[in-house]
């Protein structure tokens, strides 16, 4: 017997808010990125589970675009962080507040 | 069957998403991150996604989260450890999650008896396979003819990308360098 | 072929490919061990049993009775799961092998292949790339600044080796679709190996149509597979004469005996995946005079991909004992800026031959396949159209097409692709 569509997509919003919710009470920026990690994995299961329903594979190719970017987006996002953690010795997302360098 | 393994799996999913963003430790977080992908690379196998699964092992699994790993071994980081200025902010960010879920939890719920009409490439794949044509030929296909300008713009973005990690991490050796203000 | 059968071939299939690995790591371990000696002018284990070839299995029984010591301030939950996280995929990706042509045993044929997954080479691929976890676990965990850098390091080589490697798997992909009874790309082990039958000239790595190609892509594969494994001279992350013992400095017994195993059987696992990838696999290099489907044709592919991943094998000590190690700047520059240009430009050339060589078997010939098969997909004849298929393929308890999807259901016509959905 096969799981009902919804049954995925009720968790894929759970998983999309537990990851909003990290984002929203976490203050390290590498636990931040990771919670939006989550949120975008959630996203990827609802393509994957509208792709199943649908029939065809558009849904696993957008997924795979969304696995590319997030790549990018990593790699980017760990880089500041990086930076910023090299020049202050602390990352606490509320000590930087300010643009200014 | 299915049933059973879809509830162990979103179980395993839901539970380790909660613990990433409940743990302490940021190492904990992201092995408990790697977890949760497995599990979701589990669901995709469920839902007869192959190429999807095996993707989100080497993508995010065997990439991703062993950069996460190396920038926290690198910069050796502990948990949340200042106090929060604003602690009554935590409780409203709960709220407002269970305020989400039950939303969009009840829109999926209010459309869960609806059926959607299989597209054309719906269609397309379905005869694809009957004629033997395995999953991995036909979405190579598409991501080379019908996708092929986002694909290309997705390897612009990651040669952007590399070129601004290089630039943002490069060390300016010796002295008139912006990040060295002592 | 009844459950029954099914279940007790699939029982004795892992026991074989489980025990083999678990038998073959130590008799590895005592090989180079000899072979390092000779090569150094020394004699080796000679003491326990002939030749000293047990040696390794009394190390191994030394091992589980040492006493466990747990430094302190280690995490301990991680310190105790690393060395497990090694072994899982060093164990997995046997299974993906195929060691020998499908055998009739009793009125069956069996698949001399654990599982034959559609995707196999990728699967490889990620269990591979997970292996790296287990050495940043126990790096991590043991609270010692010298397993943290093997941890450092071994991290930040493995994500950077695994770019050349999957570049290499791609061009052997290539070749193997030009040579495949189907014509067309495929990523299963079984078929990839289907591909290489004939002769010696049919395998990847010397195929006649890629001259040398094929050869330079099992060539990148084997340094990549060498940076993966923390083989020398990529063993960097546990480079014994700066970091003592990298991340394996703070284990003992049993447990380092894990990672041993782990390295020694991951080092088997790239061995049998080039075999598999560009030596030919189970082929033996000549037509096999044997009967298809004889018990005596599964002993004989049996005996040639154990005779590859041998010599593999070999050249992974030879290797060792020849090289010195490599700084760590110039690891990662010759990942970056030699085998990644090396191995695109490596596709780019068999890209180049497949279009120009093959035109018969390009992507735009066989594509039709692909985007004609609506129109020919099986409708029952008596249904005018395309429609009686179309609701056929109505996912159940569907409340019947909708207005939009029936006309733009048959593709276009072959030799226009690409026009479907946009």
């Amino acid at each position: 017997m096969t799981v009902p569509n919804h049954y995925y997509l009720i968790l894929s919003a759970v998983l999309f808010t537990l990851g909003s919710t990290g984002v929203l009470t976490r203050k390290n920026p590498i636990v931040i990125f990771m919670c939006i990690e989550l949120m975008l994995n959630a996203v990827n299961l609802a393509f994957v589970t509208f792709s199943r329903a649908r029939g065809g594979f558009d849904g696993q190719i957008y997924a795979m675009f969304v696995m590319t970017v997030a790549a990018a987006e990593v790699a980017v996002g760990l880089a500041i962080i990086v930076s910023i953690f090299r020049e202050r010795r602390n990352i606490d997302v509320d000590d930087v507040s300010e643009l200014k360098g | 069957m299915a049933l059973m393994a879809f509830g162990v799996l979103a179980t395993l999913s839901v539970i380790s998403a909660l613990g990433v963003i409940l743990h302490k430790s940021p190492v904990r977080s992201a092995l408990l991150l790697v977890t949760n992908f497995v599990g979701l690379a589990g669901l995709y196998l469920l839902q007869n996604a192959q190429v999807l699964a095996v993707f989100q092992i080497l993508v995010y699994a065997g990439a991703i989260m062993v950069l996460f790993l190396f920038v926290i071994m690198l910069l050796n980081l502990a948990g949340d450890t200042s106090p929060d200025p604003l602690a009554g902010q935590k409780w409203v960010a709960w709220l407002l999650g269970v305020a989400l879920v039950g939303g969009i939890g009840w829109g999926m719920w209010s459309v869960a008896g609806l059926s959607l009409p299989v597209s054309p490439q719906g269609i397309r794949a379905t005869a694809a396979e009957q004629q033997g044509i395995q999953q991995v030929q036909v979405i190579g296909f598409d991501l080379f003819t019908r996708y092929v300008y986002p694909f290309e713009l997705t390897s612009v973005l990651l040669l952007v990308g590399v070129i601004g990690v290089m630039t943002l991490t490069r060390r300016i050796p010796q002295g008139g360098s912006a990040n060295d203000r002592s | 072929m009844p459950f029954q059968v099914a279940l007790i071939a699939a029982l004795l299939k892992v026991a074989l490919i489980l025990g083999s690995t678990l038998v073959v790591v130590p008799m590895l371990v005592w090989l180079e061990r000899k072979l390092i000696a000779a090569f150094q002018a020394r004699i080796g284990p000679d003491r326990v049993g002939k030749f000293g070839l047990l040696q390794s299995f009394v190390d191994g029984i030394k091992l589980v009775c040492k006493e466990e010591v747990v430094p302190n301030g280690v995490d301990r939950l991680l310190y105790f799961a690393g060395p497990v996280v090694t072994m899982i995929p060093a164990l997995t990706v046997g299974a993906l092998i195929p060691f020998g042509p499908p055998v009739k045993i009793g009125g069956y044929t069996h698949d001399l292949v654990m599982s034959d997954l559609p995707v196999g080479a990728l699967f490889v691929l990620a269990i591979t790339s997970l292996g790296v976890y287990g050495i940043v676990l126990s790096g991590w965990s043991s609270n010692n600044k010298y397993s943290l850098l093997g941890g450092l390091r071994a991290s930040a080589q493995m994500v950077s080796y695994e770019l050349p490697m999957g570049l290499c798997v791609v061009a052997a992909l290539m070749i193997a679709s030009q040579d495949s009874p189907t014509g067309v790309f495929s990523m299963r082990f079984s078929e990839i190996v289907d591909a290489q039958s004939g002769t010696i000239l049919n395998w990847t790595a010397f195929n006649y149509h890629f001259p040398l190609l094929g050869l330079l892509a099992m060539v990148v594969f084997y340094i990549c597979g060498l940076a993966e494994t923390n083989r020398a001279p990529f063993d960097l992350p546990e480079a014994e004469t700066e970091l003592i013992g990298g991340y394996h400095t703070e284990y003992g017994g049993l447990r380092w005996a894990m990672f041993f195993m782990g390295e020694y059987a991951a080092m088997l696992n790239v061995a049998s995946v080039t075999a598999t990838l560009f030596l030919g696999g189970w082929r033996p290099p000549y037509p096999s005079p044997l009967p298809a489907g004889s018990v005596l044709a599964g002993f004989e592919g049996a005996f040639w991909l154990v005779f590859k991943i041998g010599l593999v094998i070999l050249l992974y000590m030879w290797i060792r004992a020849t090289l010195p190690r490599l700084r760590y700047d110039q690891l990662m520059g010759f990942g970056w800026k030699i085998l990644i240009p090396v191995g695109l430009l490596n596709i780019f050339l068999i890209a180049g031959i497949l279009t120009f060589a093959f035109p018969e078997k390009a992507p735009s010939v066989l594509v039709p396949a692909i985007t004609s098969a609506s129109s020919r997909a099986p409708a029952p004849p008596s249904m005018p159209g395309g429609m009686g298929g179309i609701q056929q393929l109505q996912i159940p308890g569907g409340t019947g097409p909708t207005p939009t999807a029936p006309p733009v259901a048959p593709s276009p016509a072959p030799g226009a692709p690409g026009v479907g959905g946009r």
